[in-house]
This record gives C-alpha cells, sequence and structure tokens, in this order.
C-alpha cells in the first residue's frame, strides 16, 4: 500500500537528483540583505495601514446604510456585529427593495 | 494719372516672398492631410465654443451688468468692481484662507501618492498589491457629495465611529466640523483618502516605464531596495511628478468648491470660506453679477501668474514642464 506521504518526498529527491541545476540555483541565488527584509515588513506595514484607512470608512458606512436608524442615531453600528435590518432603505410607501435582507437578518 | 508703386527693399521682397511660400506650403500640407486637419478640427472647434466664447463673458466685470441690457450692452464701470473687492476687508481674508487651504491640499496630496506607488511596485505578492490597488482606487468614483455626507457622519460628535473611538480612551467627544480649527485638517485628508489611488496609478504608469535594465545594474552593483528606489525609481518618475506638482500649483486657487461648500457651516466659517464659495452667494445669491466676475477673474488670473512661474522653475530646475 501506498502512503500519501511517501510520493511526496520522493518526487522532491527525484526531481533535485535529475535536474542537479535547481540544486546549485538554491545554493547561489542572492540572498535578500537584512535591511531589505526589513525594508520590505515596512512596505506590507505601510500598504495595510493604507488598505485599513481606505476600507474601514466605506465598511462602516455601508453598515449603517444597512442598519436600523434607531441604531445609527443611537450610535450602536459597529464593525464586528452591525443590528442589520435594511429598514433605512425602506421605501415610504411601505413596499421594500429589501424585505429579503430584513428576513435574513431577523431570522 | 498713374502712380506707380515704390521698388520694395531687399528686406521686404524676402518677408513677402517667405509668406507667400508658407501660405502655398500650408495649403499643400491641408490638400495632402486633409484628413487630420478635419481630425483637430473638432477639438478645436470644442475648445472654441465651449472654453474660449463663454470667457468672453467675463467682460462684465468690467461692466454694470444688468439682465435686460444683456451681457454687451450694458454700461461700462471700469475697474469699480476690482476696487470694491480690494477694498472689503474680508476679500484679503478669503485669500488667504483659499490659498492657505489649496496649499496644504497640494503640500500633503502631493507626496502621498508617490509614497503608495513606490510601496506597491516593491510588492510582489500580486493578490496583495492587486487588492490594495482596488481599494485605494474606489474612493475617487464617490461623488464629492457622498464623500462629504460619509466624512459628516463619520465626524458626528453623537454617532460617529472617530468619538466612538476617542471615548475608548476617555477623550470627550469633539465637534470635529464646528471647530474652525479643524475644518482644514479635515479637509485635506479626505481629499487625500479620495483621490490618493487614482493618482497612485498614473505615477505606477510612470514606474512601469523605467527600463528594467537600470534595476538589474543596480541589483549585480549590490544596491540595495531603498538605494534602488532613491538612485532609480524616483528620477524615473521625477518628470511625471513635475508635471503633476506645475499643473497642481496651477489650479492652487481654483480649489473645488463643491467640498467646501458642503463642509462649511456657521460656526466653521472663519476658515472654510473660500472665494469659490464667496463668488456663489455673491453672484448667484446676492444676483451681484459683475462682483462675483471681477472676483472670479482675479482668481483666474492669480492662477495664471502662479503656473507661468511654477512652470519657468520646474524647467529650470529639473529640465521638465508644461512646455
Amino acid at each position: 500500500m501506498v502512503t500519501t506521504d511517501a510520493p511526496r518526498t520522493e518526487t522532491a529527491a527525484m526531481t533535485l537528483a535529475r535536474h542537479p541545476a535547481t540544486r546549485r540555483e538554491r545554493a547561489t541565488r542572492i540572498k535578500d540583505p537584512l535591511i531589505d527584509r526589513v525594508f520590505m515588513i515596512g512596505v506590507y506595514v505601510l500598504l495595510s495601514v493604507f488598505l485599513l484607512v481606505v476600507l474601514l470608512p466605506l465598511v462602516y458606512i455601508v453598515a449603517n446604510s444597512l442598519s436600523d436608524a434607531s441604531a445609527v442615531s443611537a450610535g450602536r453600528v459597529t464593525f464586528s456585529r452591525p443590528p442589520l435590518t435594511g429598514r433605512s432603505t425602506e421605501f415610504r410607501s411601505g413596499t421594500t427593495a429589501t424585505t429579503a435582507l430584513t428576513r435574513a437578518s431577523s431570522g | 494719372m498713374v502712380t506707380t508703386a515704390p521698388p520694395l527693399a531687399g528686406s521686404q521682397k524676402l518677408r513677402v516672398r517667405s509668406s507667400s511660400r508658407g501660405w502655398t506650403a500650408a495649403k499643400r500640407s491641408f490638400r495632402r492631410h486633409w484628413q487630420l486637419y478635419l481630425l483637430i478640427a473638432v477639438p478645436i472647434v470644442w475648445f472654441a465654443v465651449f472654453r474660449y466664447w463663454p470667457m468672453s463673458n467675463a467682460i462684465i466685470a468690467f461692466k454694470d451688468y444688468n439682465v435686460v441690457q444683456g451681457v454687451w450692452g450694458s454700461d461700462w464701470a471700469g475697474l469699480e468692481y476690482f476696487q470694491r473687492a480690494f477694498a472689503n476687508p474680508r476679500f484679503w481674508t478669503l485669500v488667504s484662507n483659499t490659498f492657505i487651504l489649496s496649499a496644504l491640499v497640494l503640500i500633503f496630496s502631493f507626496p502621498v501618492p508617490i509614497v503608495l506607488a513606490i510601496a506597491l511596485n516593491e510588492v510582489r505578492s500580486t493578490f496583495f498589491r492587486n487588492t490594495v490597488q482596488m481599494v485605494t482606487y474606489a474612493p475617487y468614483f464617490i461623488s464629492t457629495v457622498v464623500v462629504v455626507s460619509m466624512t459628516i457622519v463619520f465626524l458626528s460628535p453623537r454617532m460617529g465611529l472617530a468619538n466612538q473611538f476617542l471615548n475608548i480612551f476617555g477623550v470627550q467627544s469633539i465637534d470635529f466640523l464646528s471647530n474652525p480649527d479643524l475644518f482644514r485638517p479635515i479637509y485635506v485628508i479626505s481629499d487625500i483618502w479620495q483621490t490618493t489611488g487614482y493618482a497612485a496609478v498614473i505615477y505606477l504608469a510612470a514606474l512601469a516605464g523605467i527600463d528594467p535594465s537600470l534595476h538589474e545594474a543596480a541589483r549585480i552593483d549590490g544596491a540595495t531596495r531603498v538605494q534602488k528606489i532613491l538612485h532609480v525609481d524616483i528620477p524615473g518618475i521625477l518628470p511625471t511628478a513635475m508635471v503633476i506638482l506645475v499643473l497642481g500649483v496651477g489650479n492652487v486657487m481654483a480649489i473645488g468648491f463643491e467640498k467646501a461648500f458642503l463642509l462649511q457651516n456657521p460656526l466653521n466659517l472663519a476658515t472654510s470660506e473660500i472665494l469659490p464659495t464667496y463668488t456663489y452667494k455673491v453672484g448667484l445669491l446676492n444676483a451681484d453679477f459683475s462682483q462675483a466676475a471681477a472676483i472670479g477673474l482675479f482668481n483666474a488670473v492669480i492662477n495664471l501668474v502662479l503656473l507661468l512661474v511654477v512652470n519657468v522653475v520646474a524647467k529650470r530646475t529639473t529640465g521638465s514642464g508644461l512646455w
């Protein structure tokens, strides 16, 4: 019986054996200096901050527009659990485009 | 009696001959490339009709305009409306408000897209890069009215997220929009929030145009990423940055009307009243069209002077400008 791990190990070993250049390439690959690695961490942190700064207000406004008016005015809309009702998008006549949304959130 | 024309001097003959030669060459060029001339005629006509012809109505700044007599029939008033504007002590406050707000927007909005573009250019993960690019680009497509509505909700003293966040640290709620000192930071930050992604795309395009062999040569020479950015990327995007800076300075007094007007309230008027909002109030609400045109024309002249000066300075310092 063949185990699932065996072929994977075998294949990797076989690849290295068949293509000695691969091993050589790995050995001679230019390693990024420490300053570059630190710089890249800084880049990722900076871009994550950009991402959050742009995204959070958008999500907050979407959460507000889908939340109950009383919850919005009471400041109870949060990122973690918006009191989603869809009532703020109801038409005055009583016909709602968001009935399904309301039902989904209440049920 | 027959008079004979005096014989032409040598230089005059040459001028006549060269002008007739130029006219013949132009006719020949038109005959040969008439399709191209036809193609360029469309934008020229568009500019003439929708840009230059309306400009002629700015003449009401020098007239005592009334609706019955029309633009051309109204009596001349000379520089009366300009003198009246300059004599108004509030006018110079408005000029300084406009200039400070525009300068702040320019100073803080200009470098942020460059930083974002360079950071995005360094990222290897395509998924992360595309996500950040898409998310930061999205606010550009939101209208100013919606952005201002979002800002008002976000900064609301009772239900706004900004105050909820401050309350966590025990800080009392702040009425951001009623404080004249906070109007400018709010304006600048919301502007950066909305336009950074779009502006970064322009710089990303400029970065993509840099010859990859320069990066390879720098890498072979042992340059770190920071050194590559400083010595390859930044010089590569400098011409683009200079054009954007010159255009930005040229529009420094033509700051948008909508956002300032929508963020305005009686409590923050000390800093939020700028020339465009004042022109709107004087021109449309008080129906003093000549006064509004005089203020608008003054604004446009300052813009033109700034554009010319900055273009000359940019050309002398970096070698790149608008023309």
